[in-house]
């Protein structure tokens, strides 16, 4: 998913204004996959462990003297509003900080904030998108 | 191409699956692993190798129960005292006379769109 200028974003009880984007990707870190005698061509293939990171991207205007802590685990909420009713989504998930970084281009300053998204159970999908039509 | 076989019955069709043969050929064995004494020089030639396949692959199935019936089908035929039968694997290769001597599995059951466990099972033909 990828998230262009969010109407809100909050992060436990602290809200993050600038937010200019963010991007929620998934991926495989474990795939099982099985051959067979019949031939070459790889015949099962099986995501087995996922990760999901946020990338959250912040305009940041003067100093920033409360970033997140690494580590921390907060619930992340994204609230996407497009001026009507059908276009509305929630997008919320319990997230760990994984790492701050800023990027300093002549008087602009880009925070990015690099979060996983935890799930509550294993099979359960770490992130959830509510509201919309 | 055919499905293989334990005496008739499917029991790694459930996912993909490999046939390897162990050693074949004589069996040769040290002198001195024999009497006990590393001096001994020499070995000797005492029979044949037993035939052993191992059967290589992934169970799959829909859920844990289902993989659980899956698993307990091969366990059963290792049991002590199940008999022989002919092993055919899918290209209808057989070997006559074989027990499933053992279930393994490779690792832990790995859980994503399906319920799956890579496992080793080994055949022999016994001749003790």
């Amino acid at each position: 998913m990828l998230v262009v200028r969010p109407s809100m974003v909050k992060f436990g009880g602290k809200m993050w204004h600038g937010v200019s984007r963010i991007a929620i990707e998934s991926s495989s870190v474990e795939i099982a996959e099985e051959w067979d005698d019949e031939g070459p061509h790889l015949m099962f293939v099986d995501s087995t462990r996922r990760r999901t990171g946020v990338s959250v991207f912040q305009d940041i205007e003067g100093d920033d003297l409360s970033s997140p802590d690494v580590g921390d685990e907060k619930t992340l909420v994204i609230d996407v509003d497009r001026g009507n009713d059908a276009d509305q989504r929630r997008i919320s998930m319990s997230a760990v900080v994984q790492g701050v970084s800023y990027s300093l281009s002549g008087s602009r300053s880009t925070r990015l904030v690099r979060l996983v998204a935890v799930s509550s159970a294993g099979d359960h999908e770490p992130v959830s998108v509510s509201g919309g039509g | 191409m055919m499905g293989s076989s334990f005496q008739g019955q499917n029991l790694f069709g459930s996912g993909g699956h490999r046939f390897v043969n162990r050693r074949l050929g004589r069996r040769v064995v040290s002198l001195a692993a024999v009497s006990g004494d590393p001096s001994v020089p020499g070995t000797f030639e005492s029979g044949d190798w037993e035939v052993w396949v191992e059967v290589r692959g992934r169970l799959v199935a829909g859920s844990d129960s289902s993989l659980w019936n899956l698993r307990d089908d091969i366990v059963d035929k290792a049991a002590f005292g199940e008999s022989s039968g002919t092993l055919i694997d899918e290209h209808g290769h057989q070997w006559a006379d074989m027990k499933l001597l053992t279930y393994e599995e490779t690792g832990p059951v790995q859980r994503g769109r399906e319920v799956s466990v890579g496992y080793v099972v080994v055949f022999g033909r016994l001749t003790g």
